[in-house]
């Protein structure tokens, strides 16, 4: 079996590589290695002191660019971090590894594992980041007040299945609603919740915990404002008060 | 939002008024880079594009058109005009000048939006590849020769 896989592994990926020459002394490689748009990564190599030097010529950071920024320190420690970490070295651009010829099969694997890594920062961006906003909140609920007894997904009126607070609390005799609130639909969601449970003449206090408080219109904000008891202008915010705020309701 | 092919041709097809004129071309690591904003006609729909051309190889550039839907943080790639950079899945053992679009079906499969291609012979260098892909995605007419007004050099030259 063993002789076999590697029998049917060899011939395959020696029938898949290919060299073609892209400018005098600079050959490009093509090996089925892809990007996620379905594209072979760009493998180049040249020969210096005696070295082969594998490298993209800028073509991974060229492609990470056309959306994702590496425009802040933070973003820049993160792509030096992955680069130094897959044993590469990055200079203007251009990702590269050297090799002697013994080790250039390992050093085109190493090359190609760290240009897909640098490829995925893409998913770093903003609002894939703010896309777990809700399973954070939810995370450090579960995690972090467990002591005043988090319910998920609460209908507070039982035939109204379409008001739903995301998480109730009970640390007095009447329940705390929360509503995480990332977006403008949610925003009205909350009020609309708060005010109906109003109506209904229930005893709770409403939170609110804004992804961004100030991405909201004013509108949307005096709404809710008007409707909840308390607003937590971002995770962040809620993280530092929860507990003192929770206490409070004793 | 519920992304369907007809939603994706009309994004791609609809006129397009420029709201920000494209940055002069900027050296940024190893490549070249230059953006702008452009808006439907009808004021719905907000767009930007991108173009690249690497330092070394010229000829490996792309101009794409990125969608951001109303009321949603996303955005999706939904055009992109490639030079013959290399070798795709669909095309093995080719290198071709082509077309990333994106489709429905994709998007379904939770494959990256674009990741289909079509060869083209629409254009044969970045200039060309330039014109064609603002008229392909509808920029009104006068505001690309505003932007980029005809002359005898290259649009690799500054803007």
């Amino acid at each position: 079996m063993i002789k076999q896989i590697t029998t049917i592994l060899a011939s395959q990926f020696n029938g898949r590589l290919k060299v073609k020459e892209k400018r005098p002394d600079i050959y490009q490689l093509f090996i089925p290695f892809y990007h996620e748009d379905g594209y072979m990564i760009e493998i180049y190599l040249h020969r210096e002191n005696n070295q082969w030097i594998i490298s993209d010529f800028a073509m991974t950071y060229m492609r990470l660019s056309y959306n994702y920024k590496v425009d802040t320190e933070n973003k820049e420690k993160i792509f030096q971090k992955i680069i130094t970490e897959n044993g590469l070295s990055e200079e203007n651009g251009n990702i590269f590894i050297t090799s002697n010829d013994d080790g250039l099969y390992t050093s085109i694997l190493q090359f190609v594992t760290g240009v897909n890594k640098v490829s995925s920062m893409r998913f770093f961006k903003r609002e894939v980041i703010e896309s777990l906003f809700y399973e954070m909140l939810e995370e450090y609920i579960l995690e972090e007040l467990q002591s005043y007894t988090p319910e998920k997904n609460v209908r507070p009126i039982e035939e109204r299945d379409d008001l739903e607070a995301d998480f109730a609390f009970h640390p007095n005799g009447y329940p705390i609603y929360l509503f995480g609130v990332k977006d403008v639909p949610k925003a009205r969601l909350a009020a609309i919740c708060c005010l109906e449970f109003q109506k209904q003449n229930k005893k709770f206090h409403s939170y609110i915990v804004h992804e961004d408080f100030e991405k909201l219109s004013k509108k949307d904000r005096s709404r809710l404002t008007s409707a909840c008891d308390k607003q937590f202008i971002s995770l962040d915010d809620f993280q530092e008060n929860a507990v003192k705020f929770l206490e409070r309701e004793k | 939002m519920t992304f369907n092919q007809n939603i994706i041709d009309e994004m791609i097809r609809c006129p397009k008024r420029m709201i920000k004129k494209p940055l002069p071309w900027k050296a940024d690591r190893g490549q070249y880079r230059t953006e702008f904003e452009l808006q439907s006609i009808d004021e719905q729909h907000f767009f930007t594009v991108f173009g690249r051309y690497n330092e070394k190889f010229n000829e490996n550039f792309s101009f794409g058109l990125v969608y951001f839907p109303k009321h949603e943080k996303s955005s999706f790639e939904i055009i992109r005009c490639n030079g013959p950079h290399g070798e795709h899945k669909q095309f093995p053992h080719h290198i071709y000048y082509h077309i990333h679009k994106a489709t429905e079906q994709n998007i379904e499969s939770g494959l990256k939006e674009n990741s289909t291609v079509e060869i083209t012979e629409s254009y044969t260098t970045f200039d060309e590849s330039f014109r064609f892909f603002v008229k392909y995605i509808n920029v009104i007419k006068s505001d690309v020769d505003s932007a980029f007004p005809h002359k005898q050099g290259s649009l690799f030259d500054p803007l």
